[in-house]
């Protein structure tokens, strides 16, 4: 009895070990925040600040366009999610629950997405986008992240779809809804916890999308977070360290509550999606 | 009621406006990049057809061979780093009693985080002067004599980026695995300890079959994610120094977009997909061989 409580004791002394090694690059990001100038420079890196200093805090939501690229990742992240909420649970609940030829045709068109990469599209929506003048507009981002992100969405819905029993559809026709009516009054509120799962994974993925936002945004006032900060950390990396990280633990606050809040759903969607590969 | 679930119009309400968002924006392009691959092209001027040349290039290409032998390095390192680990801490979690779900938040945070983020965090980590993290930690434990500028020195520069890399994403695969091992039955577990099954056996006797196909999902997941590896790479060192951290993507990315060469940089986009799909379709044949 006395072995096993002693086993445990170092399984849980190791589990600790493991979670502060995980945890120490946000605990020191946030740490280094609170330093001055003077205090990185010169004292050791891994020394705790002085003072709890919003000197540089102040610094960065005066005076940096941080706060404009936060403007633009909501936006950008909020009309993702929204529209592909509605795209994904209505072409979910077409190819789930109602009736045509080709059906597992188009699912399987969908979920072919998946394999794709990325990469292989970023040269022609460029190109695309320079010649339709979506260039360097929020839309050049929303829609391939919509697109990008149906297969997975559109899967964790047909999944949930699954389970509701035909009887509950056909119960409301024959109270005289229509199909369109059914769907929105009983079926779309049922599927509460597909929507946050799908919600929280997409609000993080999209949140700390790079690689689109590299490419299609050079206009300084539409920046998104990430490229943002990346410019951000090139120009004063160098040389405003305080500021510099102040910066990201503005940006890793809001991601690290998500984490918090909503830790079960983001793990159920990562789960969901290695089951389907 | 089936009528109605028959209805044209309803279908395709419900239906078309994914299907065109999804055909315009991954479709669509894939075909175009295979398209741009049979030409050269600088974005402003004329198009030159030049059909297979640019893959012919490809494999000509010392820059490609050396982003290609670096992304197997890449790759094998976060195999280890992410999968092994991931499986190692799934199997740490499952043995605690209480507050598994709070270590498992924590140990998948880093997942979540911003790249640029965690980028920064490790840049000064790696730095020498003034000493970041490791290199103060080297001298700690006194082997001062092996402290170095990480990400600046060609040989180790590679590595660096990768543990980067297997810090931010192994949570990913832990939720994956850890989920694995809840799902296998507890009445499997007891009968095993039953017939004295413990440690190592129990795990590669008992554990490992049932976690096979988890396990292969999260290979599959992993190999297919890291032959695109991009964020992390460009972000810490942009393929440098010299082009010791080029990984293919970024190499697809400066050729398109620095150098401006548009049909090589989707020529090189093309092999990229193509060697993705080989990999994950061998993979996939080796592993189902495997389960039978």
């Amino acid at each position: 009895m006395k072995k096993q409580k002693y086993h445990l004791c170092l399984l849980y002394i190791l589990a600790s070990v493991i979670l502060v090694i995980e945890a120490y690059p946000i605990i020191w990001t946030f740490l280094t925040s609170f330093k001055t100038q003077d205090e990185i420079r010169w004292s050791s890196s891994v020394a705790l600040p002085q003072s709890l200093n919003f000197d540089n805090y102040i610094h960065v939501l005066s005076e940096s366009q941080l706060p404009l690229y936060f403007r633009n990742s909501i936006i950008v992240t909020f009309l993702t999610i929204f529209l592909l909420i509605i795209l994904a649970s209505t072409s979910g609940f077409a190819l789930q629950k109602l009736r045509f030829h080709g059906q597992g045709l188009v699912l399987g068109f969908f979920m072919a997405g998946i394999t794709i990469p990325i990469h292989v599209t970023l040269i022609p929506l460029f190109q695309i986008y320079r010649q339709t003048g979506l260039l360097n507009t929020h839309f050049s981002l929303i829609l391939p992240q919509i697109g990008f992100n149906l297969p997975m969405s559109i899967y964790l819905f047909t999944a949930f779809y699954r389970f509701i029993p035909n009887e509950l559809l056909e119960a409301s026709v024959i109270d005289g809804a229509s199909i369109t009516k059914s769907f929105l009054r009983i079926i779309l509120p049922m599927s509460k916890n597909t929507i946050c799962t799908i919600v929280t994974m997409n609000a993080v993925f999209t949140w700390n999308e790079f690689i689109f936002a590299n490419t299609f945004i050079s206009d300084k006032a539409l920046k998104t977070v990430p490229v943002g900060l990346y410019d951000f950390v090139g120009e004063k990396g160098a040389t405003d360290w305080g500021s510099t990280f102040s910066a990201i633990s503005l940006v890793l606050l809001p991601i690290l509550l998500i984490c918090f809040i909503f830790s079960k759903q983001l793990t159920t969607g990562m789960a969901a999606g290695a089951i389907k590969e | 009621m089936d009528r109605m679930l028959r209805n044209k119009k309803t279908i395709l309400l419900f239906l078309l406006p994914s299907l065109i968002i999804f055909t315009a924006t991954v479709v669509i392009p894939i075909l175009w990049s295979g398209y741009y691959s049979l030409y050269n092209w600088n974005g402003i001027g004329e198009m030159k057809f030049v059909g297979l040349d640019n893959f012919k290039v490809i494999l000509k290409d010392r820059h490609f061979s050396n982003a290609f032998s670096n992304n197997l390095i890449y790759l094998l390192i976060n195999l280890c780093g992410q999968l092994g680990i991931a499986l190692l801490l799934a199997l740490l979690l499952s043995h605690l009693p209480h507050g598994n779900s709070f270590f498992k938040t924590i140990y998948f945070a880093p997942a979540i985080l911003s790249g640029v983020a965690v980028c920064q965090a490790f840049k000064n980590f790696y730095s020498l002067d003034p000493p970041g993290l490791f290199n103060l930690l080297l001298q700690t434990i006194g082997l001062g004599d092996l402290q170095r500028v990480w990400l600046g020195n060609i040989d180790t520069a590679l590595g660096s980026v990768a543990l980067i890399e297997c810090y931010k994403n192994m949570g990913i695969y832990l939720v994956i695995i850890y989920a694995g091992l809840l799902s296998i039955p507890t009445s499997v577990i007891e009968s095993a300890k039953l017939d004295g099954a413990t440690g190592f056996r129990m795990f590669w006797y008992i554990k490992i079959p049932y976690l096979k196909n988890v396990l292969a999902a999260a290979l599959i997941m992993a190999v297919n994610g890291l032959l695109k590896a991009f964020d992390i790479p460009y972000i810490t060192t942009y393929g440098g120094p010299g082009n010791a951290t080029e990984l293919v993507a970024t190499y697809m990315y400066k050729t398109a977009f620095s150098s401006a060469k548009y049909g090589y940089g989707s020529a090189i986009a093309v092999v990229i997909a193509i060697e993705c799909i080989v990999f994950v379709s061998v993979l996939q044949f080796i592993l189902k061989r495997h389960q039978d």
